[in-house]
């Protein structure tokens, strides 16, 4: 049913591409002459963002049959604010608010499978909405240095999926609410050291998992995450090499990894092509350990590759990326859901494949099909889409996750103790409305 | 220096003059007369872009606004306005190379040569990346005078770069205004793929330069308009907005 399903979907994206391309006539004779509404521009000040209703519905089945279904809901804004006090000097800020229920609340999800939240210590407290101011920077270009600091994103890499230069944020996957990447509280400066080349850097107040609690031994040297790379852009190819720091809190003690990190991303014959990887030192303490004795470099890598690629013919935008995450598990008794849930890891398994496809179908519709596989255990998710732009600035999209696989692989079965199950199919529905 | 305003195809659309005729057959001589025309350091302009999907039906269309930085022969700046949905998004294009700045990851992606015949990402109308980017005509194809005749000069142009997005160009030069009035391109997979057409002429930014241009997808039958409000030339820019490593900040 499955397979049915899929191959169906596929033969209507590449059958649109045998649409179109017949003679017309050109009478495009039309008065377009408005005056420009230029305040847009001179405004001193910017308001805007998006509002996204997101609706799922968790199917649990056994075999092909539905037994129960289980919904949820999130309502997310996202405010955006602009200022440019002066030529050379942006302030921006971005704050969200999130109200989730049903299977969309992360602790609701969590007590359904009996684990402690607090919540029911708390019964004033809401645990519904929330409220969070996400990014807070301001920057200001000084000669050849740019200074940006505040809660901002550092979005370190050249992967589309997966960027194992990325060691400042929580990574979550397969986000579909939101389209940020999360803010970190730092200073990121860049300094251009000629045309195309930059020496960028960043040192951030927080550890990985962004921890609200807080601590004076966050604020130890030895706990600060920081990074440096020589950004370069020669021809086709933009290339960086750099050194990283990441510091992860897990509550009670700090984690310290040491990386040496690089990334490109160019062109190859019709082939758009990237890549970034990040290699682990040995040790994990205050300071890099230089003890090789028993130090597997594969398993310390973590490596995106991947490229892209329009089918002539059929205009699909297809994409590949390869991920091997070397420091991840051949097993799944040796997963730490933990890390998973605090965004630490995105996928717990070593090697993984990720595919995607996307036309545009007709006028503002376009269908898309895309699949994650775990190499090592074979077992996957496939997630097939389709949106429509009713106006420039209102999407809605419709979609699923299927996943497949045995009890005992990442994408099938339960995990840990309380038996979470996070892989039954399920369907969503997404409006997106800017403003 | 010379520059192309807004991009390779747009910038020769925009300075418009009266040259010596007689003086120009060669097809290189012409384009260089066109470039002489426009010949101004820098320039800003404000932009409207109206795509329409279906040609046919002018009742459905989606507006953007853009405003643009260009800097000598090959260095563009663009960031869209509006629509809300890709407010803040940012396309450099550097001696061919281009590069989009998506602000909601805050990630530049460096564009594939064979996608510069696409559509701007989230953008979706009729000009590519390889249309708004910037590049010296002479310098991408080799051009040959097809026919001269009392109002204009007709130029081939055909690739020498197997990987430019377009295969084959015609150009149509009006010898008294020294200006593009029309540009086929052509392709190798899809033929005569796309026209550049001018509509409107206008004095603006203190030079005679088109200022509503079309262009059609034949294969897509839809079009996208261009709406060009406001025009500064010879202003100081700051450098930051043509280096690859710094125009996102």
């Amino acid at each position: 049913m499955k397979k049915i399903f899929i191959w169906g979907f596929l033969v209507l994206l590449l059958a649109s591409g045998m649409l179109g391309a017949q003679d017309y006539d050109l009478d495009i004779d039309i008065d377009l002459t408005e005056s420009f509404e230029s305040e847009e521009t001179a405004a001193p000040f910017s308001l805007y963002g998006y509002l996204v209703n997101f609706s799922t519905i968790n199917l649990y089945t056994s075999g092909f049959r539905i037994e129960e279904a289980e919904m949820g809901n999130t309502l997310y804004l996202r405010l955006k604010g602009d200022s440019e006090p002066e030529d050379g000097l942006h302030f921006h800020f971005e704050a969200s608010y999130t109200g989730s229920t049903g299977n969309q609340n992360p602790l609701a999800i969590y007590e359904s499978y009996g684990m402690e939240t607090g919540q029911a210590d708390h019964p004033y407290t809401d645990f519904v909405q929330s409220l969070a101011v996400d990014h807070l920077w301001g920057s200001a270009a000084i000669g050849p240095l740019d200074l940006q600091f505040g809660k901002m994103p550092i979005a370190w890499g050249t992967g589309y999926v997966f960027n194992p230069t990325a060691r400042t944020a929580p990574s979550a996957f397969m986000e579909t609410v939101s389209e940020e990447t999360p803010g970190t509280i730092g200073l990121a400066p860049s300094v251009q050291l000629g045309p195309g080349l930059a020496l960028q850097g960043y040192l951030a107040f927080q550890d990985r998992n962004h921890l609200t609690s807080a601590a004076l031994s966050d604020g130890d040297f030895n706990n600060l995450p920081f990074g440096v790379k020589l950004q370069g852009a020669a021809g086709r190819f933009d290339l960086s090499a750099g050194f990283i720091k990441e510091v992860v809190n897990s509550g009670s003690s700090y984690t310290r990894y040491y990386y040496l990190s690089g990334d490109f991303a160019g062109a190859v014959w019709n082939f758009g092509i990237y890549g970034e990887a990040s290699l682990r030192f040995p040790g994990s303490g205050s300071s890099i350990t230089l003890n090789y004795s028993a130090y597997e470099p594969l398993d310390m890598l973590e490596l995106a590759t991947g490229f892209d690629y329009t089918i002539p013919g059929i205009d699909v935008v297809s994409r590949v990326e390869y991920y091997h995450h070397g420091p991840g598990e051949s097993s799944k008794d040796l997963y730490d859901n933990t890390k998973l849930l605090s965004g630490e890891l995105m996928v717990q398994g070593e090697d993984y494949i990720f595919l995607h496809l996307e036309r545009q179908l007709f006028n503002y519709l376009t269908i898309s099909a895309g699949g994650m596989f775990n190499l090592n255990d074979f077992s996957g998710v496939i997630f097939p889409g389709i949106s429509y732009e009713l106006y420039s600035n209102f999407i809605v999209s419709m979609g699923g996750y299927l996943f497949a696989g045995g009890a005992d692989t990442e994408f099938g079965g339960e995990y840990g103790p309380e038996s979470i199950d996070l892989t039954e199919p399920a369907l969503y529905v997404r409006m997106k409305l800017s403003f | 220096m010379k520059i192309k305003i807004f991009g390779v195809i747009l910038v020769l659309l925009l300075i418009t003059g009266v040259i010596n005729v007689g003086a120009a057959e060669d097809p290189y001589a012409i384009i260089d007369l066109v470039e002489e025309k426009q010949s101004v350091d820098t320039g800003k302009s404000e932009i409207s872009m109206i795509v329409y999907p279906d040609l046919h039906d002018k009742n459905n269309h989606r507006d953007m606004r853009i405003l643009s930085y260009s800097r000598g022969e090959d260095e563009s700046y663009m960031e869209f306005i509006t629509p809300r949905s890709i407010k803040g998004l940012r396309i450099l294009s550097v001696e061919g190379n281009q590069w989009v700045f998506f602000p909601s990851t805050g990630r530049v992606r460096k564009i594939a040569a064979k996608s510069k015949k696409e559509s701007v990402s989230g953008v979706g109308g009729d000009f590519s990346y390889e249309d708004l980017g910037g590049g010296n005509m002479k310098e991408k194809y080799n051009l040959t005078l097809l026919e001269s005749n009392a109002d204009s000069w007709i130029i081939e142009g055909l690739a020498k770069d197997e990987e430019s997005a377009y295969s084959r160009i015609v150009m149509t030069i009006d010898k008294e205004k020294v200006m593009m009035m029309k540009i086929e391109y052509h392709t190798e997979e899809e033929g005569h793929y796309k026209d550049l057409i001018i509509q409107k002429v206008g004095n603006i930014g203190g030079r005679e330069v088109p200022v509503q241009m079309v262009m059609v997808n034949r294969k897509k039958e839809s079009m996208t308009v261009i709406v060009i409000h406001t025009a500064e030339y010879d202003i100081p820019i700051d450098d930051r907005y043509f280096n690859p490593v710094r125009f996102y900040r």
